[in-house]
């Protein structure tokens, strides 16, 4: 279980949002309305990162250089989105040819100097120009990120084989001035190699209100490979996501003002893994924990037993879940449900809750 | 009571349509709402009053997309409403609706199917 080991990696994020796959058009609108969604930010600090997301996208879009014979990895691409003591940081990783690097290097080094006037001319003759390169993009797209971060982007490329290298770019918008503890692209290449270590699709760590978690069922639904499973997985495992989700939501306790959590999809070898982690009042595990051991090794008849028990119980208050969401994962994931309570402090502890399907 | 409940489904709620007149009881759509208990509380008193004077033949149709357990459990005690009818000595059945391969919906249509008096047709579509 890996929900903790990220957890406190992303420890100062009050939101994060990891992405790795495949990119098309409509994974665009969703990540902006997760985006939406889910930060405190005014309107136009969330517009400004929306046209950034957008154009992220279009980069990672128009400038992958894919690999004829063989597919990449699929997890090869990544966006990344933190938030961090006021400061947000758009991240994105590709697969280019390593032939392009010299261009690219030329034209981000380019605009690192430049004062906001100097880049305002030079997307002013870009747009004159009507010079396109052969991908569409012109530069562009580079110099609007610019101008719009008022941070000159951070890049790194690092080998992938002799003909490819993944192409690391960074943004940071600095909305309350603070120059020190900036994540570096460094940062953001260690984290990349640990999500592929550990396989996973998705990670989204912050407030999961009922309103932030909408936006990932339609993202599980539309994207993560899901369009090519059958009818019945594909529901099964949006069950097993919907009832994990409305669960961190209904126990997870409120910190800083957000129900704070973490939440993981991974996916490696046709088996998707579903995490979740969230913090737990110390007295409430014991009960939690004896509800989930009661539930381990019995067979489908015991549950659906255990199920109908639940579901004609009158004396629960069913809103606040009475663990039938439990007694539903169980029964629906194929695989099995773990947990796992790892001491935090004296009040709470961190809860981990993994399916497998 | 009003002779109608109408409301058009969201992201996270389904359609209802419960029309007297019309005589057509019917839920469809996706139902995962936070609290499921509060959005099925007016559905279940409606169909309670309705049912204590109902058309002479009542069919609810039940068609999700998905849903969440929290949901079940409330429309679980929707179909108690519907069956109530039939102490009244007027028919009622529920029509269950499940798409070709959802495996997850047929069970739970399965599952009220033995837990109910009232008849359960399963329809795929």
């Amino acid at each position: 279980m890996q929900a903790y080991q990220f957890y406190s990696k992303l420890k100062n994020d009050a939101f994060s949002l990891i992405y790795m796959g495949e990119f098309d058009d409509e994974l665009t609108g969703l990540l902006m309305r997760i985006q939406e969604t889910s930060t405190g930010e005014d309107r136009s600090m969330k517009k400004r990162m929306s046209y950034l997301i957008a154009e992220c996208f279009q980069n990672i879009i128009r400038h992958s250089d894919e690999e004829k014979d063989h597919d990449i990895d699929l997890t090869s691409k990544m966006f990344m989105m933190r938030s961090q003591r006021g400061t947000h940081y758009l991240a994105s990783s590709n697969p280019i040819e390593k032939s392009n690097i010299a261009k690219l290097s030329e034209s981000l080094e380019s605009l690192k100097n430049l004062s906001e006037e100097e880049l305002r001319k030079i997307y002013l003759e870009a747009l004159g120009n009507n010079v396109l390169s052969e991908k569409g993009g012109g530069g562009l797209g580079l110099i609007e990120m610019a101008r719009k971060t008022k941070n000159p982007p951070k890049y790194a490329f690092e080998s992938i084989n002799e003909q490819f290298a993944n192409f690391f770019f960074q943004l940071m918008l600095d909305t309350e001035g603070k120059e020190k503890d900036h994540l570096e692209i460094n940062d953001t290449i260690e984290l990349y190699e640990e999500m592929v270590n550990s396989n996973i699709v998705l990670l989204r760590k912050g407030d999961f209100s009922q309103e932030s978690i909408l936006p990932l069922f339609q993202l599980f639904e539309s994207n993560l490979q899901l369009k090519k499973e059958d009818l019945v997985f594909k529901k099964k495992s949006l069950y097993i996501l919907i009832e994990l989700l409305q669960n961190m939501n209904r126990h997870a306790e409120v910190i800083d003002g957000n129900k704070e959590g973490l939440f993981t999809i991974s996916f490696k070898n046709g088996i998707y893994i579903m995490e979740t982690g969230n913090f737990v009042k110390k007295e409430n595990a014991a009960k939690l924990k004896e509800h989930i051991d009661s539930l381990k090794g019995l067979d489908k008849k015991e549950l659906a037993k255990r199920y109908k028990e639940q579901l004609l119980d009158d004396t629960v208050r069913e809103d606040h879940g009475a663990g039938i969401g439990i007694i539903e994962m169980f029964r629906q994931s194929d695989g099995e449900i773990m947990y796992k309570f790892t001491d935090v402090n004296e009040h709470y502890s961190f809860f981990t809750l993994k399916a497998t399907l | 009571m009003s002779d109608s409940l109408i409301q058009e489904g969201t992201e996270e709620t389904p359609d209802v349509q419960f029309d007297r007149t019309a005589n057509v009881f019917k839920i469809s759509g996706r139902s995962y709402p936070e609290n499921a208990m509060e959005f099925y509380a007016p559905l279940i008193s409606w169909m309670e009053s309705y049912g204590e004077n109902p058309n002479p033949v009542t069919n609810l149709v039940v068609d999700l997309e998905y849903f969440n357990s929290g949901s079940v459990k409330q429309v679980f005690k929707l179909l108690y409403a519907v069956e109530d009818i039939l102490e009244t000595g007027k028919e009622a059945k529920i029509t269950w609706c499940y798409k070709k391969g959802d495996e997850l919906m047929l069970q739970k249509g399965v599952e009220f199917q033995k837990f109910l008096d009232i008849p359960v047709v399963l329809q795929e579509g």
